[in-house]
């Protein structure tokens, strides 16, 4: 559905994209992952036709978005990261306006326009100005916009920038609903779990470069085991203490780090083995309160799969 | 029919808002003034010949201002046009939705023009007056207006072309001010220094009499004719007869008052307003072609 070859962007001397290949099937929702700089906007941009790439090649539906840019126009919708609004104009009258723009005829465009309107949870705002609407109804208009001529491909460059968490909550809900309409969404965010919740696959760029492109849940399998994290209500005595950190070094071949009231154990040994250290402790008298694995994040997949911090990531 | 939806969108946000119900009403309040001082010479007494000399000013002065009014509003209106959608960051919003470029362009021109004509018109009543006051033809008085939008499309179209040139509104305004100061000062200029200026002397065109209107127009520097003002002037002496003497004192210090008088001032009104309309259609295609290649592919060309 949208493939990108060999994509190249240079600005004077920075690469911004360098020899980027990447493919996303139709009916997927592909989170488009980096730090700031790594070229997630600018590839957005080039896909979306506002800007040439310097080498290779975008394609939206084998539509080429270097020679055929007006074809590829009626194939995406685009939603940037900034963007303005026009003031002195409904929220009716704004959508009313870009669907003039894609040439829809008048019938058609007051059905849509209520569509679009139920979809975003913005048709209690359809009279309200639009420079008046909260920023997270703002972003949802626009989103609605973006949606207007039915794009097979919409692409949204971080949607739920600058919005408070019960914007975002809704927001996300609206790209379940997009997703499960069967359009191929690409979206860039810096909320990671978010990401994780609504893409099925992504794509983690690092200057310029795709460092990893497939599943989620890939994704995540690539980091390296979490930690298991025992917490303690108080701290044993000192022969208790010498006796369970001989036990859990027994089950995993390495001594716990012991800080007081919580122990951590790096090592991995299955999930018997860990049932076996929690009856240990019981058994010995350890007043266990807490005792599991720390959930693997995707920020940590991300943080291995980009370097560690090698990059001052924004997440 | 289907409207132009950059038309139509613009047009409804600027009659929203509170600048352009003061504008308007300013507008209206000058005028009202100057009309009731206007009638107020009448009040009350005949017509005579001395008072249709006061009409007949009364009118010029009338034109004068609506032409201010253009140089004054018009490079401002045109010049926001596109800069100003980049500036709000809706340029790329519309670029994406493959609405082109002749129809970006002339809706943001179309919906300026709307705008100014509605303030030229607004004061087309008054104008009118100079039938009743000075004795001047409707017809004259339609044809003075007719002049007044097309040097409004013609500013409005230098505007867009600053505006497609320039990032940000500021400079497309500065610019476009210093293109129509040009285009009206650097014209005298160009017709008095020009390499064809010297063949104007006044004495040379007393020896006319045998050439044709066109042979004198073809003749004349065309530079001048591209100043709205000279085909403006050249109308309202045309049809008030009483500027003649202004223009002889003023404008023969160019050498062009000769020429204009042997020509034939309606005919060199006629030339200015074939430039005028031709300089709109130029700068109009300039404008869509800077704009397409710009955007013909993409915004921003790597």
């Amino acid at each position: 559905m949208m493939e990108c070859r060999e994509l190249v962007k240079r600005y004077g001397k920075t690469v911004a994209v360098d020899h980027l290949s990447l493919r996303v099937e139709a009916g997927e929702v592909h989170g488009f992952v980096g730090p700031n700089g790594a070229g997630k906007t600018t590839t957005m941009r080039i896909l979306a036709t506002l800007m040439q790439p310097t080498a290779g090649d975008a394609f939206v539906d084998g539509v080429s978005a270097v020679h055929e840019p007006q074809k590829v126009r009626a194939l995406v919708g685009y939603m940037p990261d900034f963007f303005g609004v026009y003031d002195n104009l409904k929220a009716w009258e704004y959508l009313d306006f870009y669907a003039g723009c894609v040439s829809m005829d008048a019938r058609t465009r007051r059905r849509r326009i209520d569509e679009l309107l139920e979809l975003t949870a913005l048709t209690s705002k359809r009279e309200a100005y639009v420079d008046q609407l909260s920023r997270g109804m703002k972003q949802r208009l626009c989103l609605a916009r973006a949606l207007m001529h039915d794009p097979k491909l919409l692409i949204l460059d971080e949607p739920a920038s600058g919005m408070d968490p019960l914007a975002r909550a809704q927001m996300r809900e609206i790209l379940r609903e997009i997703g499960q309409m069967g359009k191929t969404v690409l979206i860039s965010s810096h909320i990671l779990p978010e990401l994780s919740e609504l893409c099925t696959s992504m794509t983690v760029l690092q200057k310029g470069r795709a460092v990893f492109s497939g599943s989620v849940a890939e994704m995540e399998r690539r980091m390296h085991g979490a930690p298991l994290v025992i917490r303690l209500a108080e701290q044993p005595e000192e022969p208790v203490l010498k006796q369970a950190a001989q036990a859990l070094e027994t089950l995993f071949g390495q001594p716990p780090a012991m800080e007081p009231l919580k122990w951590r154990m790096e090592a991995q040994a299955g999930e018997q083995t860990d049932a076996q250290a929690l009856r240990a402790l019981v058994e010995l008298g350890v007043p266990v309160c807490g005792f599991g694995r720390e959930h693997a994040t995707l920020e940590k997949a991300f943080m291995e799969v980009t370097g560690a911090y090698e990059a001052e990531p924004d997440l | 029919m289907k409207l132009n939806p950059i038309f139509e969108s613009s047009a409804r946000r600027r009659m929203r808002t509170g600048k352009t119900a003061l504008i308007l009403t300013a507008y209206m309040a000058a005028l009202l003034v100057f009309s009731l001082s206007q009638l107020s010479v009448f009040f009350g007494q005949g017509v005579t010949v001395g008072r249709m000399r006061l009409g007949t000013e009364a009118y010029i002065w009338l034109t004068a201002l609506q032409l201010a009014l253009i140089v004054a509003v018009a490079p401002a209106l045109g010049a926001v046009s596109i800069a100003g959608e980049r500036e709000r960051q809706t340029f790329d919003l519309l670029l994406v939705t493959g609405v082109g470029t002749r129809k970006i362009v002339l809706g943001k021109l179309l919906e300026s023009f709307a705008f100014l004509a509605l303030l030229i018109l607004a004061g087309a009543p008054v104008m009118m007056l100079a039938h009743v006051t000075a004795g001047i033809p409707v017809m004259r008085v339609l044809e003075t207006l007719m002049y007044l939008l097309a040097i409004a499309l013609e500013a409005l179209a230098v505007g867009i072309v600053c505006s497609v040139l320039c990032k940000r509104t500021l400079s497309a305004i500065v610019m476009t001010y210093l293109a129509i100061g040009l285009l009206g000062g650097g014209a005298w200029a160009l017709a008095k220094h020009g390499p064809l200026a010297a063949h104007y002397t006044y004495e040379s065109l007393r020896a006319l009499g045998g050439m044709s209107t066109a042979e004198i127009l073809l003749g004349m520097p065309l530079p001048v004719f591209f100043c709205p003002a000279v085909g403006l002037v050249s109308l309202l002496a045309h049809q008030t007869g009483i500027l003649h003497t202004t223009m002889q004192s003023t404008l023969r210090l160019f050498d062009i008052y000769s020429a204009m008088k042997a020509a034939g001032f309606g005919a060199t009104a006629a030339a200015g307003l074939g430039a005028t309309c031709l300089s709109t259609a130029l700068l109009i295609a300039l404008a869509m072609g800077i704009v397409h290649l710009k955007t013909g592919f993409s915004y921003q060309k790597g």
